[in-house]
């Protein structure tokens, strides 16, 4: 009987000490969710927030600070089913969008070759180049002012990227340094000025206009056979692919090197400054630690809730214009393969061309995207030894 | 740029039409060859005007650097000073010395670290909890509460 009450009695202490820890724990909870909406009160993200709504083909209309409420409550789920129906509704609506151009390209196309192909028992020589010459001419016409609006769309979806880091940065910056990530701050700050300033500016006051002669070339060296200009083509394109290469291997080795050594620096400080803590102030230093520790730890989960949050806008701002221009870049490789047995090879050639041009645009722009995307996964993963 | 990109386009289209109107033979050569080199002139401006463009290696590098929020690190450390006045009256508590109230004196530095300037430690209200002497006590406080803070013992002041 002793022993039954005993097993009971140690039971029911058991439970009271475990209710008084999930007290505890629920205590704590609510101190920290006090503490987030404390700080998220008195942190400025209003230039975020009007960044993130004036981004175009939302999947919906959800604001910045519920993304980032979302996000520090644990309610925010990557549904991938829904990624991939906006990826391909995104990516079908571009092809319609694209489609008239195509199409008129190829109905040319197909015209130049049918009336080549009658040349022998109707046309003279001359006739005939003059219509291959219009023929062109008018493809060109069609291709370049598509070619003009999505060198321009690049041009300002990188202005846009730098408004981002720009915007971001600071905030990110302050929280880092109020979680107590001091060095790392002191690290980020010249490495976002430079991606911002420096290599910002090299993409486009170097790289695009480089993109920009290599389509004025490309035009060029298919409009008449008489002017042979691929070398310098091939010149351009490597200039461009060693500038981007160079770019990307100094700016992400510097980055993740510094990045990865002032976090983990700045990580052994705050453990240092808790143990000092706990071992100088005897009984109740690691009760003491514990109040401090919610404010920093409200910071880091701010800081990380908005790195994530800027990830989101910088895809949704990167992947539209990326989709229009894969898909058009993609069909006209289609149009350079239907056209090719029909009609003249310097059309194909210049589909193909164009083709390529594209791509190059495209390695800009995610060239771009993917050095914010380093810089902010590293400031977010920064910083937060508190954690 | 959109110039350069312009005169290009003019020149090509009229060397086409030239060598479209040309007839075959010795002449159509020559002139054929006139016009490449007129292209090539046309895709060399550039080059030629190289002197003019002064690219400011400076400014690429150090640009504007990120402003910080100064009114939420301020925010920040008044919380986080309040997290100390609190755990330094804990800590008094601990050693033996009840309702005590602490300020702390203190500024923020270039790198947003908190420097305590002085620590006003109150015990106006206070009550000694323990069989210990009042001024061994004193002494104890301000030991634990400069070794909390990691601060000099001189910036402890006691006001009775």
């Amino acid at each position: 009987m002793k022993r039954k009450i005993c097993i009971v009695l140690i039971i029911a202490l058991c439970l009271t000490a475990s209710l008084g820890c999930t007290n505890y724990g629920f205590v704590k909870a609510d101190e920290l969710s006090d503490n987030i909406s404390d700080q998220l009160d008195n942190i400025d993200l209003s230039e975020l927030e009007d960044f993130f709504n004036n981004i175009e083909n939302k999947p919906n209309d959800a604001d910045f600070l519920s993304y980032v409420k979302n996000l520090l409550s644990g309610e925010y789920n990557v549904e991938f089913e829904s990624i991939f129906d906006y990826l391909f509704s995104a990516f079908f609506s571009d092809v319609k969008k694209s489609l008239p151009t195509l199409i008129s390209v190829l109905v040319i196309a197909i015209f130049c070759g049918i009336m080549q192909g009658l040349r022998s028992s109707f046309l003279s020589q001359g006739i005939d180049n003059i219509i291959l010459f219009v023929s062109l001419l008018s493809i060109i016409l069609l291709l370049t002012g598509e070619m003009i609006s999505m060198w321009q769309t690049t041009k300002n979806i990188i202005e846009n990227i730098a408004k981002l880091c720009d915007i971001m940065s600071p905030v990110i910056l302050t929280l880092m340094l109020a979680s107590g990530g001091n060095l790392s701050a002191a690290v980020y700050k010249p490495a976002v000025a430079f991606l911002s300033n420096g290599v910002i500016n090299i993409f486009l006051s170097i790289i695009l206009p480089l993109v920009g002669i290599i389509i004025a070339f490309s035009v060029i060296s298919n409009f008449s056979t008489s002017i042979k200009i691929n070398k310098f083509i091939d010149f351009t394109t490597g200039i461009i692919k060693w500038l981007i290469g160079l770019i990307i291997a100094v700016f992400g080795i510097f980055l993740s090197i510094q990045g990865i050594t002032s976090a983990t620096y700045d990580g052994i400080s705050i453990k240092a400054a808790k143990y000092a803590i706990s071992n100088s102030v005897p009984i109740i230093g690691g009760f003491l630690k514990d109040g401090f520790d919610l404010v920093i730890a409200g910071s880091v989960l701010i800081k990380n809730a908005i790195g994530v949050s800027s990830l989101i806008a910088l895809f949704y701002s990167v992947i539209s214009p990326v989709l229009y221009m894969a898909s058009f870049s993609l069909i006209l490789k289609f149009i350079s393969a239907l056209t090719e047995p029909i009609a003249d090879v310097r059309i194909s050639g210049f589909c193909t061309s164009m083709s390529k041009c594209i791509t190059y645009l495209i390695v800009t722009l995610l060239s771009v995207g993917f050095m914010l995307f380093i810089t902010i996964l590293l400031l977010t993963l920064s910083a937060n030894a508190v954690l | 740029m959109k110039k350069w990109i312009l005169s290009l386009g003019i020149v090509v289209i009229i060397v086409a039409i030239i060598s479209l109107i040309l007839p075959e033979g010795k002449l159509g050569k020559y002139i054929k060859s006139i016009c490449s080199l007129i292209v090539i002139l046309a895709v060399l401006q550039p080059l030629l005007n190289l002197k003019q463009i002064e690219v400011n290696f400076n400014t690429l590098i150090n640009g504007n650097d990120a402003t910080i929020q100064v009114d939420f690190i301020n925010y920040i450390s008044g919380a986080k000073i309040k997290e100390y006045e609190k755990n330094c009256n804990l800590l008094a508590e601990n050693v033996g010395l009840e309702y005590i109230e602490t300020v702390i004196e203190y500024s923020i530095n270039d790198d947003a670290k908190i420097v305590i300037k002085k620590v006003n430690l109150n015990l106006k209200d206070a009550v000694i909890i323990s069989d210990k002497e009042h001024i061994d006590i004193i002494e104890e406080v301000i030991d634990a509460v400069a070794k909390y803070l990691n601060v000099n013992k001189e910036i402890v002041v006691v006001y009775e």
